[in-house]
């Protein structure tokens, strides 16, 4: 115990506890380029989407402080705990603007087919 | 605002009952859920694409984060390359090869006198798969214990959010979630020229399930994985051959003092090598493969026979038929998914971890992704040290190294200092008459900070694990120096390579 007290008032060791592991209080959650990619940025494609992107309201509107931003947490709390989606006043959302998923699909000949003819294309 | 805007689907009975003898077509089953808006099938929290080491671990990380999760995968068993028809098989070849190789070779000198020793390639082949569909089978346990959901089949993307999936037992559904993993991992690069068909001209996955030992085997490409499936063969019984475009074994990122060392122990087990050698063209016949090749600088020419190639020459990402095209997300020049720190495409709720994108292809590079992924879903913070990732080769001696290496500390300009120590002057090497090898530090010139750690030995794959830890910890050669290490054992050689290169090692 001395020997090792007396050893490291000369030595201070590089490997040290640094605490108990803690999320930072404070992370930039903005798309950068992955550490291992050998491009030195991002394609535009990655701020484009996010701009016209629409998730509990734009993505790419004004950078919240909240752990929301840019979809970092998505799926992982209840909608109901993320916030009205409701436009501010005077802001009208157009189901345009919504995800392909919520928009009309295109009827196919396979099933004009099947309307057409009472159903008797499927078998 | 939106469900009032958006009128519901309802559940619409059928005018007539469906006989289930009859095939249905396609757009019946599958497109009638998207047929109305999007509103009907249940949304999972996560959604992975594959099976494999990425996709599984992550699968399970999200089930004990309570997320409800789908983990789809094709190929009849979980655990993906690594499992099936990589790490793990070939392990057990390694292993059992070298068993045999020790028996046949090494056991006079040892005081142990074996009668007559035989190969059983078909019983070694069944212990192969013992190890195999045991660990396939945990990670299915896992899955229960986790309650995440297998769907066995083929997943492309519908939309965003929609994974349509074939299933393998015939007929198609489709999973919802809110976030989605790509882990579809990677598959052998094809030599351009050479047709594989697993039997003559093969891959590492026919490498492991070969029914004979051949007499003559070529393998292009002096990478990890074609020296691991030279080494089984070779301890087989087979002449092997391995042909490397490059001046060094062992790929890129292998030191080039220890690719050095590696090749003259591998040579010395019989195993021959053509560096800096081009394979221009290769002819798979009834009697045979002819493989050309001639100087990579061009110039002299020769041709090889052999009863089977080996195509090893790297792996590229596999994305083929993922419908990526329907979602707009972009690959790079090799083919790897573009993302982000995150691992975000550029639709941040769709992540990519594994071989399909940025990183060394490695079953443990593609772990630590899946539980960053899964804690950047959860938590909003993940961490992988990209700087600490370490590469094994699992010959014998065994191959392993972490950081950088001299090549690259010359290449950056940074001043090191270099510390070596080699197992011939280890106790316990010593003791087990395996003492080919060495361990090699690299330590700024300054700071003592470690920068690298480099070793070629017995046991060397397990070893690196503690130069991991220092170099994520950011430790000083000193600092392994002065933690003590149990004697007699192979990581003495460890704790005196440190010292070497700050000071001077006691045995040596």
């Amino acid at each position: 115990m001395h020997a090792t007290r007396a050893l490291l008032q000369h030595r201070q060791p590089m490997i040290r506890f640094l605490g108990k592991r803690n999320i930072p209080a404070k992370l930039d959650h903005s798309p950068h380029v992955h550490p291992a990619s050998p491009s030195p940025s991002l394609p535009s494609s990655f701020a484009e989407y996010r701009q016209k992107a629409q998730q509990h309201g734009p993505l790419g509107g004004q950078q919240q402080s909240s752990s929301i931003s840019y979809g970092g947490y998505i799926g992982s709390r209840s909608g109901s705990s993320l916030g009205s989606v409701t436009p501010s006043e005077g802001q009208y959302f157009d189901r345009n603007d919504l995800p392909a998923r919520f928009k009309r699909l295109a009827w196919s000949q396979a099933e004009i087919d099947a309307i057409e003819s009472g159903g008797a294309s499927l078998f | 605002m939106l469900s009032r805007a958006l009128p519901r689907a309802t559940t619409r009975q059928l005018s007539r009952p469906v006989n289930s003898s009859v095939s249905r077509p396609t757009f019946y089953t599958a497109e009638r859920a998207r047929r109305w808006y999007a509103t009907e099938a249940e949304e999972k929290d996560l959604v992975i694409i594959g099976g494999g080491v990425a996709g599984y671990v992550a699968a399970i990380k999200a089930g004990q984060a309570g997320l409800s999760v789908s983990c789809i995968e094709k190929r009849g068993s979980l655990g993906g390359t690594c499992l099936n028809v990589g790490c793990i098989p070939s392990k057990s070849l390694l292993n059992n090869s070298h068993l045999y190789h020790q028996i046949l070779h090494d056991t006079k000198n040892r005081g142990i006198e074996v009668g007559d020793v035989k190969l059983n390639l078909t019983q070694m082949m069944k212990a192969k798969e013992t190890s195999v569909s045991g660990l396939t089978k945990g990670i299915e346990f896992l899955f229960k214990k986790n309650n995440v959901e297998y769907i066995k089949g083929t997943g492309a993307f519908a939309d965003e959010h929609t994974v349509k999936v074939n299933l393998t037992e015939g007929g198609e559904t489709s999973v919802r979630g809110k976030n989605i993993l790509i882990a579809t991992g990677s598959e052998a690069t094809p030599f351009p020229g050479l047709t594989i068909d697993e039997e003559k001209v093969i891959t590492s996955t026919g490498a492991i399930a070969l029914k004979e030992v051949p007499k003559k085997m070529t393998v292009i490409g002096g990478g990890i994985i074609g020296l691991e499936m030279a080494s089984v063969w070779s301890r087989l019984g087979s002449e092997v051959t391995v042909v490397e475009y490059l001046g060094q074994i062992g790929g890129p990122g292998m030191d080039a003092e220890i690719a050095k060392m590696s090749q003259k122990i591998l040579t010395k087990q019989g195993i021959k090598f053509k560096l800096n050698t081009k394979v221009t063209s290769g002819d798979a016949g009834s009697d045979g493969v002819k493989i050309s090749t001639e100087a990579a600088k061009g110039g002299k020419e020769e041709t090889l026979d052999a009863d089977v190639v080996l195509v090893a020459i790297g792996r590229r990402p596999y994305t083929a038929g993922l419908g990526i095209e329907n979602i707009g997300i972009e690959t790079d020049d090799k083919g790897r998914l573009v993302i982000d720190q995150e691992f975000r495409t550029k639709v941040p709720h769709i992540r990519v971890i594994g071989d399909c994108t940025f990183g060394p292809m490695l079953a443990h590079k593609a772990e630590e992704e899946a539980v960053a992924a899964i804690e950047f879903i959860t938590k909003n913070y993940g961490h992988v040290n990209y700087n600490a990732i370490p590469s094994v080769m699992y010959t014998h001696p065994e191959v392993a190294w972490v950081g950088q290496n001299e090549q690259e500390l010359k290449a950056q300009g940074i001043k090191y200092n270099v510390g070596s120590f080699p197992f011939s002057a280890n106790s316990r090497a010593k003791t087990n008459l395996d003492t080919e090898g060495l361990v090699k530090f690299l330590a700024d010139k300054e700071t003592d900070r470690i920068l690298g750690i480099h070793i070629v030995g017995p046991n060397a794959g397990e070893m690196i694990a503690e130069g991991v830890l220092a170099l994520e910890y950011g430790a000083s050669c000193e600092d392994v120096a002065r933690t003590s290490h149990a004697h007699p054992t192979l990581a003495e050689a460890f704790k005196e390579a440190a010292m070497a290169t700050y000071g001077k090692a006691i045995h040596y």
